[in-house]
């Protein structure tokens, strides 16, 4: 387990490494809920999971105490989710001096089967 | 401030798992305007535990955006979030009183376009932009139903 994950949006995702590299887990819990009649997942809760797997793989690649700040980000929602855990992978497309660049996917069964994809810009802050 | 009901407000009560922690505070529908004021959950504190995670702006920006989109539906039925794209300037501080304004910008073929940004409510300063698409009428039925 990273710090990253270890913070207090960490821990309200519920978000641990997952059992490949690059990968994260985030367990399934109540507040993750958006539409509670079909019980499918908020889709902030998978935008933060993208946000949260992309600066952790970020500080995976260039230390723990970067300084670090996510700019941005352009998530599509591919298929309806349920009441089970998120599964992300992380790709850094791109990393230099001042810019982290970062695809991430989500699942819940399939991999194959995406339910959420988004890119995530996080600007490196200089560490003079 | 008025005492109507914005639609949203039926679905996201205290009843409801995520809504029941944030105390948000729906303002009255203006034209195609919603605002809702929050308090910037120290559950979704940053690593600094200062300043809460952008994820968090995220997630308020999409339960505001989504809650303007149900305000414009001529009846009851689920939506989905198709796109969100956001921008985030700044993070909000722990406990700091921030306010989301959502516009609904127009709806066709059954897609709605909404646009927000969240500012703090102290200072005015903009912390975050975003832009979401809807999906209206989705098929409401989660994968496990699914053949």
């Amino acid at each position: 387990m990273t710090s990253m994950l270890d913070t207090g949006v960490g821990q309200w995702l519920q978000v641990e490494l997952g059992s490949e590299p690059s990968t994260y887990k985030t367990h399934f819990a109540e507040h993750h809920l958006g539409n509670i009649f079909i019980r499918s997942l908020h889709g902030g809760v998978s935008g933060s999971m993208i946000e949260v797997c992309a600066e952790a793989e970020t500080r995976k690649a260039i230390g723990e105490d970067a300084d670090l700040m996510i700019t941005s980000n352009a998530i599509d929602y591919l298929r309806i989710t349920r009441d089970v855990d998120l599964h992300a992978r992380a790709q850094i497309q791109r990393i230099s001096r001042r810019l982290s660049v970062v695809d991430v996917t989500c699942w819940q069964d399939d991999e194959d089967k995406p339910v959420a994809r988004g890119v995530v810009t996080i600007k490196i802050q200089p560490t003079d | 401030m008025s005492e109507a009901v914005h639609p949203a407000q039926l679905l996201f009560t205290d009843k409801h798992p995520l809504t029941a922690v944030m105390n948000m505070k729906f303002h009255a529908a203006v034209g195609k305007t919603l605002k809702v004021e929050v308090d910037a959950p120290a559950s979704f504190a940053d690593a600094d535990e200062t300043y809460v995670h952008v994820g968090f702006h995220t997630l308020f920006l999409d339960t505001v955006m989504g809650s303007a989109a149900i305000g414009e539906l001529e009846k009851p039925q689920p939506i989905a979030t198709v796109k969100l794209a956001c921008n985030h300037l700044q993070a909000a501080g722990i406990s700091e009183r921030i306010i989301c304004t959502a516009t609904v910008n127009g709806e066709a073929n059954s897609i709605c376009y909404v646009s927000g940004e969240i500012r703090s409510m102290d200072t005015d300063a903009l912390l975050s932009t975003a832009i979401a698409t809807f999906m209206i009428g989705t098929a409401s039925k989660p994968l496990q139903v699914k053949s």
